[in-house]
């Protein structure tokens, strides 16, 4: 219901009239002036502090004590292959599970914003969507433990139906495990913004759309799709993110026998090797960056502007 | 149209909003107002003891210490097995100034002292410190070698591991077993598991000292390469398929008991008694080998025997050493308290049950029994961290 | 479909499209609630760490409401004080800088430059901020710390939601307004803010959640604060019943936050 003048731009047009954008008149000097102090506070206030991080990794030190001598040994110390592959590790199960949320949540989200009167319903699934925020993550972790594990709920099931002669060992203390464990609490946060950015979707413009003789399909792929673009690019992002930096399911649920990267945080801070742990941590900012120029590069040369800026009202 | 539906959205949100906006806006204010009072209690009136410390150097209430002592406790749980956040208070945050004791696993404070964080201990206001045995107050995790007081010991115990008697068809203690079960046994294979720590890799250095298989100095502060050995040994017995899971929490010891993970775990001993007392079979292993030795110990930081309270302090830390503190903790912890001669004429003094005082005579006797072996105590803090950091990391993802 | 037309007004949703859209949602929501299930069965068990429930008993609630072990609540109300600071101030900023942003020549590296942070794990940030203010300009932490904190990790966040909204909103509305002769002040409160407000909304929530369940970055930068995650990790640790606690202090705040958030957003609704 928000934007009803968006009615009849097509991705198409959008795209089509953005080279062309009329630079609209700069808006009053004051939003400029808070856009400009706030990056300012936030350049020097948190970037930098950050980016110390890059100076401590060439450092020498144990403690709060730091020898001013550049040394790359915490690079030697993290760049060996059991700290390399819980990072890569890490990575894939991510960028599963986000896929896999993606898959789930989509649907989903998309009925509760656009196929779902509102209602006692849709308020309900709405406030179970919110709720597990406000819960401890460890604590509602464990509980699988009971549930997967080798005299658990899943394994009575199995073997009193006589499905499989030995309980399963599998279900706990794997990838598996893992997997299953961060399905659920990483669905809110895919299903929430995409469903904010479908919700505000004018159901006129859908309508629209199948007055013109466009099925469902069409309409999803024509209108929907790119206008939930914002969404969806939300959505991954708090997905994945938090996801990266998930100790609890790697812990609980892996019982030390799959190793992630935010233990390996957790245990280089612990032995207070902050050098080293600020080298990790370098390493992955200089992996993303990396990562975001390919993918810049690559949408470049198939030229199309895959952003969340996409559909944007020039 | 457009019109309507902004129009329409203009009443529906901007009531909402502003609802919102206050309700913020007000948590805004209010906030720093409750916060600060927060912190104003840090400023503790006449008579009150601030302690930072594990949450098991805490009784059920402190009602008993304030009962003997005529002081307040306030007490504040703290994590004390992550060193580095321990470290990070006490050095960077500063807890001297918010706290009149503080609890540490005994070995971590060692490098306090040496940064200058703790005050010397003046024993003679300590009337029961005294009779503290020697091989405690001289243990390597409290003695720093200057022939000084710092730390006082609150209780120790020595670990070992949890085991189905039964299902293995084992002797129960005090008839011993070994760390074979545990680390390097056909019969537990996949049925075992270890701590996800540090710890693990102690163990495994003790484990190849006492069979003589590695030269290793302390197995609790090893060198790069004795820790390398040590993790070698272990990787291959993970290989082997020895282990069920690694832990790192309390639950996660219950939990592996009781959903059938495993038949040994290494774990501590509160979480043998709560398998014991949900009907499980479980027992605490008594061990020909050797036993994990650790403390936990208390000491002032200097700055707070800068403070005039500093009497109070020390009246403070010698009801920890007394009998009450060390006969009520037998009983519910298990653990051994630094003076149990007083612990016992206070259990009888007082006309504790049968049931309880053998609770602390099986204490003396585990103190004559478990802490006869070889040295083996663990000090939370090796010299050489991040090389026993790097091999637990190889270790777990072996 | 046809039948209801105001049950599926947008036509996207056929008979069985919708069953699959529901089923997908209803395996995450099962998988999400099956553990919270067993935790809140769980805290009725006398011992709860052995994931049986039985024999059920209360005493884990009427524990938390006395003695020692009531002690949550400090860290309860510091939780919540955060939380309502840190939405309030990264909803305002994002919102400054969420308006404008659409708008301007270089968005695309802003928008790098305000999410690269997420990319670093929060015990990272704990431990940047701690080095920087502690170590170099010597602040001592606290308070502020905490606060700061918990907004560079809501930030990021709430800027995503105020965008998802301000992407899509039309200038030209308020050139229109300008025509009519409504000053600035007057467009910004009858046109932008209600156009955005499903964005604020969400933007205010997500900050609060986000900084309610904040630990790793809090670790390092807490000075004397006790916010309720750290109080719960503190609880963790401990060999005792402090644990079994956990279980009924996790059930009590799903309850209660089941029925405010579920009135708020009744009341959201009802005001449509």
């Amino acid at each position: 219901m928000s934007v009803a003048s968006t009615s009849l731009d097509s991705p198409a047009a959008a795209a089509a009239a953005r080279p062309g954008v009329r630079r609209r008149p700069l808006r009053p000097s004051v939003d400029r002036a808070a856009l400009v102090v706030l990056t300012a506070l936030w350049a020097i206030g948190v970037l930098l502090p950050i980016l110390s991080l890059v100076v401590i990794s060439v450092l020498q030190g144990r403690g709060l004590s730091f020898l001013w001598t550049v040394s790359l040994q915490p690079y030697a110390d993290i760049l060996v292959s059991y700290r390399i592959e819980p990072v890569l590790r890490t990575l894939r199960i991510v960028v599963v599970i986000t896929a896999l949320e993606f898959v789930l949540g989509f649907p989903f989200a998309l009925w509760l914003a656009k196929g779902l009167r509102e209602g006692w319903t849709k308020s309900i699934l709405i406030v179970l969507l919110i709720v597990p925020f406000f819960l401890s993550p460890a604590a509602r972790t464990i509980v699988w433990r009971p549930i997967l594990g080798r005299e658990g709920l899943v394994n009575i099931l199995l073997t009193s139906t006589n499905l499989t002669a030995e309980p399963l060992d599998w279900l706990l203390f794997t990838e598996f495990a893992i997997h299953l464990g961060l399905i659920g609490p990483y669905f809110p946060s895919m299903v929430l913004p995409i469903f904010i950015s479908v919700s505000l979707i004018d159901d006129e413009l859908i309508k629209a759309s199948r007055d013109l003789g466009a099925t469902p399909m069409q309409t999803l792929r024509t209108v929907v799709l790119p206008l939930a673009m914002p969404g969806i690019a939300a959505g991954v992002v708090f997905t994945a993110v938090p996801m990266l930096g998930d100790n609890i399911a790697s812990t609980l649920l892996g019982g030390g026998q799959v190793s992630m990267i935010a233990e390996g945080f957790d245990d280089l801070i612990r032995a207070m090797n902050y050098p080293a742990a600020a080298a990790l941590g370098t390493t992955l900012l200089v992996a993303f960056a990396f990562l975001a120029l390919c993918i810049r590069f690559v949408l470049k040369r198939l030229g199309t502007g895959f952003d969340i800026f996409e559909g944007m009202k020039g | 149209m457009a019109g309507k539906i902004i129009r329409r959205a203009g009443t529906l949100t901007r009531r909402s909003f502003g609802k919102g906006l206050a309700v913020a806006g007000a948590g805004a204010v209010v906030t720093p107002a409750i916060l600060r009072g927060g912190l104003k209690r840090a400023h503790a009136q006449e008579g009150t003891i601030r302690m930072m410390g594990g949450p098991t150097v805490a009784l059920e209430d402190w009602s008993l210490f304030e009962e003997q002592t005529g002081l307040k406790m306030e007490f504040t749980p703290f994590h004390v097995d992550d060193v580095g956040a321990l470290y990070n208070e006490i050095l960077v945050n500063e807890a001297g100034e918010r706290f009149d004791l503080i609890n540490t696993l005994a070995g971590v404070q060692k490098n306090l002292v040496e940064q200058g964080m703790v005050a010397e201990l003046d024993t003679s206001k300590l009337e029961n410190y005294d009779a503290i045995a020697d091989t405690i107050k001289r243990s390597p995790v409290l003695y720093v070698g200057d022939d000084k007081d710092w730390s006082v010991p609150l209780y120790y115990n020595s670990d070992s591991f949890g085991y189905f008697p039964e299902k293995l068809g084992l002797p129960r203690p005090p008839e011993p077993l070994d760390w074979d079960l545990l680390l390097n046994s056909e019969q537990t294979l996949g049925q075992t598991a270890l701590d996800g720590d540090n710890i693990a890799l102690m163990i495994g250095g003790m484990y190849l000292k006492s069979r003589g298989l590695a030269e290793i100095g302390d197995p609790a502060n090893m060198t790069a390469s004795e820790v390398e050995t040590a993790a070698d040994f272990l990787i291959e017995r993970k290989n082997a398929g020895q282990f069920r899971a690694l832990w790192r929490t309390y639950d996660e010891q219950v939990a592996n008991f009781v959903n059938g993970e495993v038949l040994v775990q290494r774990c501590w001993e509160p979480a043998v008694k709560e398998v014991q007392a949900q009907g499980l079979d479980v027992e605490y292993a008594t061990c020909s080998d050797f036993h994990i030795n650790w403390m936990h110990s208390t000491f002032i930081p200097v700055q707070a025997a800068e403070r005039d309270n500093v009497d109070n302090i020390y009246r403070a830390l010698d009801w920890f050493l007394g009998g009450g503190y060390a006969a009520e903790l037998a009983v519910l912890r298990g653990y051994v308290g630094s003076r149990m001669d007083l612990a016992l004429d206070y259990a009888q003094e007082k006309g504790w049950s049968e049931e309880d005082i053998a609770k602390i005579q099986a204490n003396i006797e585990k103190v004559e029994t478990k802490f006869s072996n070889p040295d083996y105590w663990i000090g939370g803090a090796p010299d050489d961290l991040a090389a026993h950091d790097a091999q637990m990391a190889r270790f777990r993802n072996a | 479909m046809r039948r209801r037309p105001r049950h599926d007004p947008a036509g996207i949703f056929t008979g069985p499209t919708a069953a699959i859209a529901v089923i997908l949602g209803a395996v995450a929501l099962v998988l999400l609630y099956a553990p919270i299930a067993g935790l809140a069965v769980l805290s009725f068990s006398a011992r709860p760490l052995t994931g049986i429930p039985w024999p059920l008993t209360l005493d884990w609630y009427t524990d938390l409401f006395t003695g020692e072990d009531a002690r949550w609540i400090g860290p309860l109300v510091t939780s919540i004080g955060i939380g309502l600071l840190v939405s309030f101030l990264a909803t305002a900023a994002a919102l400054a800088i969420g308006r404008v942003m659409p708008l301007i020549r270089r968005r695309g590296g802003l928008l790098v430059a305000y999410l690269s942070v997420l990319v670093l794990p929060g015990i990272l940030v704990g431990i940047a901020v701690l080095f920087f203010y502690r170590g170099l300009l010597d602040f001592r932490t606290g308070f502020w710390s905490v606060v700061l904190v918990h907004f560079v990790w809501a930030l990021p966040f709430a800027l995503l939601c105020i965008l998802i909204v301000t992407v899509r909103f039309d200038h030209r509305l308020l050139e229109a307004a300008t025509d009519l002769g409504a000053n600035k002040i007057r467009q910004f409160i009858d046109i932008e803010l209600p156009l955005l407000n499903p964005g604020i909304t969400a933007s205010a929530f997500f900050s609060f959640l986000l900084s309610f369940n904040e630990l790793p970055r809090t670790l390092y930068t807490r000075g004397g604060i006790t916010t309720l995650p750290y109080y719960i990790w503190t609880a963790s640790a401990s060999h005792s019943s402090a644990v079994s606690l956990i279980y009924a202090l996790s059930a009590i705040i799903m309850v209660a936050s089941f029925v405010i958030v579920l009135i708020a957003t009744r009341v959201l609704m009802r005001s449509r």
